[in-house]
């Protein structure tokens, strides 16, 4: 999304909300469906009939499964335990192959439009061991908005019907969870109990939501347009010429990619909050001061957060916890130690959330190896845990003192950041090239090379210094939004005035700027 | 030991320096990760002989020690 876009959106999400204020509360929730539907056709256009096939299967897989729940209900009457426990059964089978149908169906769709290139490459790849050369056809559709993150929303939907988390609703409201148009650019991932209620409770002005929501917005596209597309000139210059430098320069373009994604991505969803606040609605939560987290597995509870609750409501718990796992854990009580009974299932389970989070993230080789470097940091870490532990109680040492804090800080940062390395080097030997060429020394002046300007590297470390700043603040529970809630209204007009034009007269557009592609946008 | 102190004594085994008798946002606050609840969900279907399914791991069934408990003998009755 560049600021032409973004400004277009927010135009946009403003016209929304002056029609859906003047209309009464019962309409409002279709007011958000039909401008759903508008800005999805008018990015879209003919993919749109995705979106649908999407929203109509999984309605309808939720009334298959809620009728056979009702059929249930009405032929346990009167039998005994065992008998239950047989019919109870036997409608779970019937209402499995209703839910495999639908997931097959929708992640087909997307393995077609997403993944089709590269699964025909690596056909063609393993064709040429055999020395068959074989051209396999290659297709060129642009990807319908945010496919990658309504198919999982919608699939999650359909889950919690089958497990009784919620009872399913009626086809508008299936279709308005699905298709809400701030979350389709790049999520968050949301869940139906939690966001269908206030999509359909027509909320009316409020002046906090206004002013909040708002406040929101625009913090979003500073961060966007100021910040992350500044320290795209940088990164975008240290990736596409790697060759060039070494040392330092490589360090600082991994790290400053690093703020750039947090910046951008971070934005683009404050920006999707932002919006949902006018309408009173609450999207789930994305990012918690990353940065601050002390092992990988936390970062990972703080970094993509619908993402990561996405995969372990999904992925990570039914694999961990499925019959065979439940069966082998019996097998194994009271012969070996608890540990292996909690590695062996959350290894199983932890490299299917990885192979799966890696091939999520991009149609790649590149992306696996993103996945799996991830995968084994963890499956170390739950290893070296009862070491660790044992050590800390050996020694007496208190593992929460701050020195150490600090130093698992620090180094789940430079872990993450390998890890940003791996995701933004335009190939996979690039990525190892540049990881070698670390260690090489020298440097080169970007500035003397007229890569960027002084006034550009001074913005960008300001702009990193006020992400920094911010989660300080933010992990020391001192709450920003509500600071500025409470000032008076003139003052917070002021304020949103001030931060409108901070984007004008500082953002990184116009000329002798490019707008970078965004980096989770067109999954 | 009743059955609450055998549970106690299951979640002090994985967390070792958290009064579970205080806590009531073991998810939400991240006193439990996944991880700690795959281990206690085998500890508990190990102590207990019942069977917690992936439809059972929501953040109210794990919230306190109360809410586990009462898991537990709603599992028990169900079997």
């Amino acid at each position: 999304m560049n600021t032409i876009l973004i400004a277009a959106y927010i135009l946009f999400a403003t016209v929304v909300y002056g029609i859906y204020l003047l209309l009464p509360k019962k309409a409002r929730p279709f007011c958000l469906l039909a401008f759903s539907f508008l800005f999805y056709i008018v990015y879209s256009k003919f993919m749109t009939i995705f979106l649908v096939l999407t929203i109509v299967t999984v309605y309808l897989g939720g009334i298959g499964i809620n009728k056979l729940n009702a059929k249930f209900d009405k032929q346990k009457e009167g039998l005994e335990k065992d008998e239950r426990k047989a019919l109870k059964k036997k409608f779970a089978r019937k209402k499995r192959w209703i839910l495999i149908g639908a997931i097959v169906f929708n992640f087909a769709i997307l393995a077609v439009l997403k993944y089709f290139n590269f699964f025909t490459s690596l056909f063609e790849g393993f064709l040429s061991w055999f020395n068959v050369s074989a051209s396999m056809p290659v297709l060129k559709l642009a990807l319908p908005l945010g496919i990658s993150y309504y198919t999982l929303s919608a699939i999650g939907y359909l889950i919690d019907v089958n497990r009784g988390k919620c009872t399913g609703g009626g086809f508008w409201q299936v279709a308005l969870f699905v298709s809400f148009f701030p979350q389709l650019f790049e999520g968050p991932f949301a869940s139906y109990t939690e966001l269908s209620p206030q999509l359909q409770a027509g909320t009316g002005f409020d002046k906090d939501n206004f002013f909040g929501g708002v406040f929101k917005m625009l913090w979003g596209w500073i961060k966007k347009v100021v910040i992350a597309d500044r320290l795209a000139i940088i990164v975008g210059e240290v990736f596409s010429n790697y060759t060039q430098y070494n040392g330092l320069i490589i360090v600082i373009g991994i790290v400053l990619f690093t703020f750039q994604l947090y910046a951008e991505f971070s934005g683009l969803i404050d920006i999707a909050q932002g919006t949902s606040n006018l309408f009173g609605i609450k999207l789930a939560k994305n990012f918690e001061q990353p940065f601050f987290s002390q092992s990988v597995p936390e970062f990972w509870r703080r970094w993509h957060i619908s993402l990561g609750n996405w995969m372990k409501e999904y992925i990570f718990y039914p694999i961990s916890m499925s019959k065979g796992m439940m069966k082998l854990n019996k097998k194994m009580s009271g012969k070996v130690n608890t540990f292996w009974q909690v590695f062996i299932p959350s290894a199983i389970a932890l490299l299917a959330v990885w192979l799966f989070c890696g091939i999520w993230h991009g149609a790649g080789v590149k992306y696996i190896v993103y996945g799996l470097y991830y995968y084994f940091i963890m499956i170390g870490g739950m290893c070296i845990a009862p070491l660790s532990n044992l050590l800390y109680k050996k020694t007496g040492i208190n593992k929460d003192n701050k020195f150490l804090k600090i130093c698992r800080i620090a180094l789940t940062f430079i872990l993450v950041n390998f890890g940003m390395l791996l995701f933004r080097a335009n190939t996979l030997p690039a990525a190892f090239d540049m990881f070698g060429a670390i260690f090489t020394g020298g440097q080169l002046d970007l500035i003397g090379l007229g890569v960027i300007e002084v006034a550009d590297v001074v913005m960008c470390a300001l702009g990193v210094c006020a992400l920094i700043v911010v989660d300080i603040l933010k992990e020391k529970k001192i709450d920003i939004k509500a600071g500025f809630l409470s000032q008076k209204n003139y003052l917070k007009t002021i304020i949103l005035v001030g931060m409108i034009a901070f984007v004008i007269i500082f953002g990184a557009f116009g000329d002798g700027y490019i707008p970078p592609d965004p980096i989770y946008g067109n999954f | 030991m009743d059955n609450m102190d055998k549970l106690i004594e299951i979640l002090k085994k994985i967390k070792p320096n958290v009064d579970f008798s205080k806590e009531i946002n073991l998810i939400e606050s991240g006193v439990l990760t996944s991880f700690d609840i795959i281990r206690l969900i085998v500890e508990i279907n190990n102590e207990y002989d019942v069977e917690i399914t992936p439809l059972h791991t929501t953040p109210e069934n794990f919230q306190s020690v109360d809410t586990i408990y009462n898991l537990i003998e709603k599992l028990a009755d169900e079997d």
